[in-house]
């Protein structure tokens, strides 16, 4: 009985004292109004201290990637404190190395603003706008694939480029989160925003745009991503898919058609069976305005019973082996799993084509 | 007196790691599906990497930080060793997700074992670096449930 009045007694005092200094640094510690340089004075702001450098940034429309709403758990929120950041914390050491250390990247959600500090943030982030939007179209392509079309309401235009990305804000129960999606509609459709979203069983992000219907609202942060595609009307595009990494191809596809029409790109997209196969026709339908786009899907299933299916057999890496030959100009843009890519991105170095020239997003 | 130090506990792991990656490859050698033979070479490599990179990081802890190197823990962790294969069986013709489910519960292995150093009294930098290993493994955990997901294999 003594021993649990004890240990009562001490966990009712430390939650107590916890209580009191959480009141006090509310309260009492006050960091009055600090200097936030971005860039060496290209946006100098000032704000109020005992935030923390992800949250002030926010605040500023200063949205750098952050996917676990500053929780210390994605590690996405990396940018340089030059000065003012106080120490690393033991929270951040996992997510960077010692040569990012020394570097003086941080985690933004980790930082807290006690005095002056200082913060070199890539030019492209500072564009980085938060859109608000509202569901066009929700349609399903296969039985867990469905293309969600937003139309953006403020602003109502976005400047991006193929292969980029934005970051949806969902609701869970610990708050909004951000989830990333590739934009799946080409550049020259500036009001919309689609995507192209599997649903993962227990997924936050999936599962709420899936849910979603006709005229539902939709925040999000973008356009993020450092895909930059070979303006050399010379260079080969080959974009190759894997399950659902589609999304930034199609993007990527009607882009460089709109612009080039003639250009030489290839489309290799992997499925296990013919109930995961989508966009067929419509590719189909490009290749045949424009002679130079060539298209294979592969299945890597044995047909099961009552499918039928004429096209090439097998994963899509040995696809892209078989139909590409070696030695061209090429640029290459790779989706989908992990060991997917590495063996895409080895047919690709065997046949010519250099790693700087191979991007990647891998889910 | 302890009776296993830190530089032990990441032996250990490593050992496990070898195991690993040795048993994702005769899972790629004798399987009778082209995608989890892709899937299982993958696995193999990156476990081969995982334990390579334990195997640096002991050698670098111990030039380094020869005092949490060779800290004592109070008990030694048990699990991650080779009875956490007992019972686990992939015949030829498993699955993907059948692998993956598999590959998943001897990651939570690992963070289980991870664990066990937490739960001791260990200095602020051990705990550190243990809270990291177990963010890595978690982070596989992650991955692997993402590739699940894709169902391309």
């Amino acid at each position: 009985m003594i021993y649990l009045w004890a240990v009562s007694s001490f966990a009712g005092l430390t939650v107590a004292l916890a209580a009191m200094l959480m009141i006090a640094e509310r309260f009492l510690v006050n960091y009055g109004i600090c200097k936030l340089d971005v860039n060496a004075g290209e946006k100098p702001l000032e704000v109020a201290g005992g935030q923390t450098l992800l949250s002030v940034l926010y605040a500023n429309e200063i949205f750098i990637p952050s996917a676990c709403g500053g929780k210390g758990s994605c590690g996405h929120c990396r940018i340089t404190v030059t000065s003012g950041g106080g120490p690393v914390l033991p929270t951040e050491t996992p997510y960077l190395t010692r040569k990012e250390i020394r570097a003086k990247l941080r985690l933004a959600c980790q930082v807290k603003i006690r005095e002056d500090i200082y913060v070199r943030i890539p030019a492209e982030l500072l564009n980085v706008k938060m859109f608000a939007s509202t569901v066009e179209s929700a349609r399903e392509l296969t039985h867990d694939i469905k293309e969600i079309r937003l139309r953006l309401e403020e602003p109502a235009e976005i400047s991006h480029r193929p292969g980029q990305y934005i970051q949806v804000q969902a609701p869970s129960a610990d708050g909004p989160v951000y989830r990333a999606y590739s934009i799946s509609s080409p550049v020259y459709e500036p009001n919309i925003v689609e995507l192209v979203v599997r649903l993962v069983p227990g997924g936050i992000g999936s599962t709420y745009l899936h849910n979603l219907n006709t005229g539902d609202a939709v925040s999000f942060t973008g356009p993020y991503g450092e895909f930059q595609l070979n303006e050399d009307p010379s260079v080969e595009i080959v974009c190759v898919g894997g399950g659902c990494g589609m999304a930034p191809m199609k993007n990527i596809i009607y882009t460089l058609y709109d612009r080039w029409p003639d250009r030489s790109c290839w489309l290799f997209f992997g499925c296990r069976t013919t109930y995961d196969v989508f966009y067929f026709k419509q590719f189909e339908e490009l290749a045949r305005k424009h002679p130079n786009f060539h298209m294979v899907y592969a299945l890597s299933d044995e047909l099961g019973e009552g499918e039928r299916w004429d096209g090439e057999r097998g994963f899509v890496h040995l696809s892209v082996d078989k139909h590409l030959e070696a030695g061209l100009k090429r640029q290459a843009f790779l989706c989908g799993p992990p060991p997917m890519i590495e063996a895409v991105t080895r047919v690709l170095e065997e046949k010519g084509v250099r790693p700087d020239d191979v991007f990647y997003d891998e889910f | 007196m302890g009776v296993i130090t830190i530089v032990e506990v990441l032996e250990h792991v490593e050992r496990f790691e070898r195991m690993l990656a040795e048993f994702y490859a005769k899972v790629s050698e004798q399987s009778t599906r082209e995608g989890v033979r892709l899937l299982t070479d993958y696995m193999s490599r990156h476990r081969w990497r995982t334990h390579e990179a334990l195997t640096k990081l002991s050698i670098e802890t111990a030039e380094q930080i020869y005092r949490i190197c060779h800290t004592p823990l109070r008990y030694e962790p048990q699990g991650a060793d080779r009875h956490s294969f007992e019972g686990v069986e992939l015949p030829p013709d498993a699955t993907a997700a059948e692998v993956l489910d598999t590959a998943i519960k001897f990651d939570e292995c690992v963070i289980q074992f991870y664990r066990q150093v937490l739960r001791q009294p260990v200095d602020k930098e051990v705990k550190e670096l243990f809270e990291s290993l177990i963010r890595f493994e978690q982070y596989d955990v992650i991955e692997l449930k993402k590739i699940k997901a894709m169902d391309y294999f």
